[in-house]
């Protein structure tokens, strides 16, 4: 195992959502960490601890399932977007968020995210975009852009045999259920920052009542396997995220309803 | 186009004609389901059609997911926000929920699952009905776990039998399954089924009801939990083999021989032991009402004072395994089984006096 233990009393210096003393399982430098943090934080500042149920697919960011102070469902590979459906529908009143990997949400588990969209439910969705399979070890998968190395394709998608990256952002945002898709990337300390504004924003358009999606895509690094004809560190991870990858993959705010945002404050669902 | 008023008009408590599939929409909606997502396949989709008028006649939400993996999965959702949650399906559709079964029986998540067979393997062979899929259905997907399965073999028993499954998934924490072969899923009998429960309160183990405590519900946390899991697990079914038993003895006391048959095929074999009973045959009938837990402790006491046992079912030996290890030698354990349609009554009761008059039973 590449994982660095780091035991901390308290992760985050803003946050009481995380668990105090838990192990975290992420490596050093890896983008699941900051991603975390940000999740915590908009929880605590928005008061909603009590209202949240997190839903956590397979993958590296299953973990976060143990650092969370909220009520969590952990659920198989590629079956957050199903299992979203089900604790929505039934508790129509919470904040349902599903925390999944790329290769959770946009492999094994498009076809349910693709017609949660589509039925337009009402849960906010977190994919934590590594262009790798992190967890097995760094394989090739369908978000696997050519500049990224892999175990099974050394230096990079191979166009002839596996074609072209998958866009999430590109295939929900045509969607009339879904109605928020925006990508940001968990590199240096300003960007985490802007992150941390888009997902603050999906988080009010989804208190202020707006029934639909609300997608996020984040582009982050799996430092210790991306390791195909090349290694890297967290920072060469991350620059190559800001120079090359966010190429292949648009960043910004795709889709927002015309006037939920900005203005005023939306009014909290209790 | 489900059910019509019997004599008696429309009062609440006169039986009403009803098929299989829609016996068990309503003892589905009498047992308190609040949650039903699904994918149409025949012959269940008369199941779906009730469902989505009476349940969200009772406040309950009913869904139609993209696939069977999605339905499955949303229940699960479902049961982990302290919802009575339910889905139907048929031979392939059953397949693509092992999975979530498997998932559901770790997490420890009741739910129920309806399942109408057919006689198909894979697509191929044909919509006909068959008791399939019982083996599967037992635990098909991965790990050591076990389903309780119910058969029963009328509409009234279909009625009550998903009634009761929804109180065993609550109390074991599991899904269910209740078993229906395609024949009996459109065949349409009096049933009369008033039962109620009081109003369900979410579980206090389920998500999203606010406590002090945080609550998590998954089916692997650390390995130490994993761990404890599989024997909570299993400590589960040891108890269910000792209290959930269910079966039905007729003519059993001085019979020779004995035909084991579950559902449909248990009340051909019911006629069949009447009529051989007219001629001077001693057999009696076995029906396992619950193929698990199998009512192994009694009908190995019956192998034990039999010539023989004849297992018929519309199939080719789906609980066939289970007689023979019930009976452990104690006695010969035969089979016949076709697919397709019930054994006609005059077919089985030809096959039970060649055993009984060609000596070796
Ligand atoms: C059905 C199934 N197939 C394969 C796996 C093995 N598996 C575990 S994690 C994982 C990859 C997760 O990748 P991703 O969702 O991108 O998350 P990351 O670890 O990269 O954050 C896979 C393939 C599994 N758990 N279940
Ligand atoms: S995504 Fe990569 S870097 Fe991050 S925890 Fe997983 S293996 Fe480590
Ligand atoms: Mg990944």
């Amino acid at each position: 195992m590449n994982y660095t233990q780091i035991q901390s009393k308290k992760v985050s210096p803003h946050s009481d959502v995380f668990h105090e003393q838990r192990h975290i399982s992420f490596c050093a430098g890896c983008g699941h960490g900051s991603l975390n943090i940000l999740l915590a934080e908009i929880i605590e500042e928005l008061g909603i601890q009590t209202k949240t149920v997190l839903v956590t697919g397979v993958g590296c960011g299953s973990a976060s399932g143990g650092l969370q102070r909220v009520d969590i469902v952990g659920t198989p590979h590629g079956r957050a977007s199903d299992v979203c459906t089900g604790v929505s529908r039934m508790l129509p009143e919470k904040t349902v968020v599903q925390y999944s990997g790329d290769g959770d949400s946009c492999a094994i588990g498009l076809a349910g995210l693709l017609h949660s969209c589509a039925r337009q439910e009402n849960f906010i969705i977190l994919i934590y975009n590594n262009n790798v399979y992190g967890m097995t070890g760094g394989q090739l998968g369908p978000t696997t852009s050519e500049v990224v190395p892999t175990t099974t394709f050394l230096g990079g998608r191979d166009k002839d045999v596996q074609g072209f990256p998958l866009d999430i952002i590109d295939l929900v945002t045509p969607l009339p259920g879904c109605v928020f898709a925006a990508r940001e990337r968990l590199t240096t300390g300003k960007n985490v920052f802007h992150a941390k504004k888009t997902l603050r924003k999906a988080f009010d358009l989804h208190l202020s009542g707006v029934r639909g999606i609300k997608l996020i895509d984040f582009l982050g690094n799996c430092n210790v396997n991306w390791k195909g004809d090349r290694t890297f560190t967290p920072i060469t991870a991350n620059e190559l995220i800001d120079n090359e990858v966010s190429r292949y993959f648009k960043l910004g705010v795709a889709k927002q309803p015309q006037t939920a945002i900005g203005g005023q404050q939306p009014a909290i669902i209790s | 186009m489900f059910e019509t008023n019997g004599t008696n008009g429309n009062s609440r408590n006169a039986p009403k004609l009803m098929n299989g599939c829609a016996a068990m929409g309503l003892g589905a909606i009498r047992a308190g389901c609040q949650y039903v997502a699904a994918y149409p396949i025949t012959p269940q989709t008369e199941y779906l059609e009730y469902m989505s008028q009476a349940l969200p006649a009772t406040g309950g939400v009913f869904q139609q997911l993209n696939d069977e993996i999605s339905s499955i999965m949303a229940c699960y959702g479902a049961a982990a926000a302290g919802a009575k949650a339910m889905t139907a399906s048929v031979g392939p559709g059953l397949t693509l929920m092992i999975d979530g079964l498997a998932n559901a029986a770790g997490a420890e998540l009741p739910m129920v699952l309806g399942a109408m067979t057919r006689a198909h393997v894979g697509v191929s062979a044909g919509l006909l009905p068959a008791q399939s899929d019982i083996r599967m259905l037992k635990g098909g997907g991965n790990g050591d776990y076990h389903l309780p399965i119910l058969a029963p073999a009328s509409c009234q028993e279909t009625a009550e039998l998903t009634f009761a499954a929804f109180v065993l998934a609550e109390k074991y924490r599991t899904p269910v399954v209740v078993v229906i072969d395609g024949f009996m899923a459109n065949m349409m009998e009096a049933v009369n089924f008033q039962k109620d429960v009081p109003a369900h309160e979410a579980w206090d183990w389920s998500v999203g009801h606010t406590r002090d405590a945080q609550v998590y519900v998954t089916s692997y946390y650390t390995p130490e939990a994993d761990t404890a899991t599989c024997y909570r697990l299993q400590e589960k079914y040891r108890v269910m083999r000792e209290r959930e038993v269910l079966y039905e003895e007729f003519m059993t006391d001085d019979a020779e021989f004995v035909i084991v048959a579950f559902g449909i095929m248990a009340r051909v074999a019911k006629q069949v032991v009447v009529s051989a009973r007219q001629q001077g045959i001693k057999v009696g009938l076995f029906r396992p009402i619950t193929i698990f837990p199998f009512p192994e402790n009694e009908l190995n006491q019956i192998a034990r004072g039999v010539k023989s046992i004849l297992v018929t079912e519309m199939n080719f030996g789906q609980i066939l395994i289970d007689v023979k290890l019930a009976a452990n030698g104690a006695c010969p354990v035969h089979f016949y089984g076709q697919p397709a349609m019930p054994i006609k009554p005059m077919q089985l009761f030809k096959k039970l006096r060649e055993l009984a008059t060609d000596g070796h039973g």
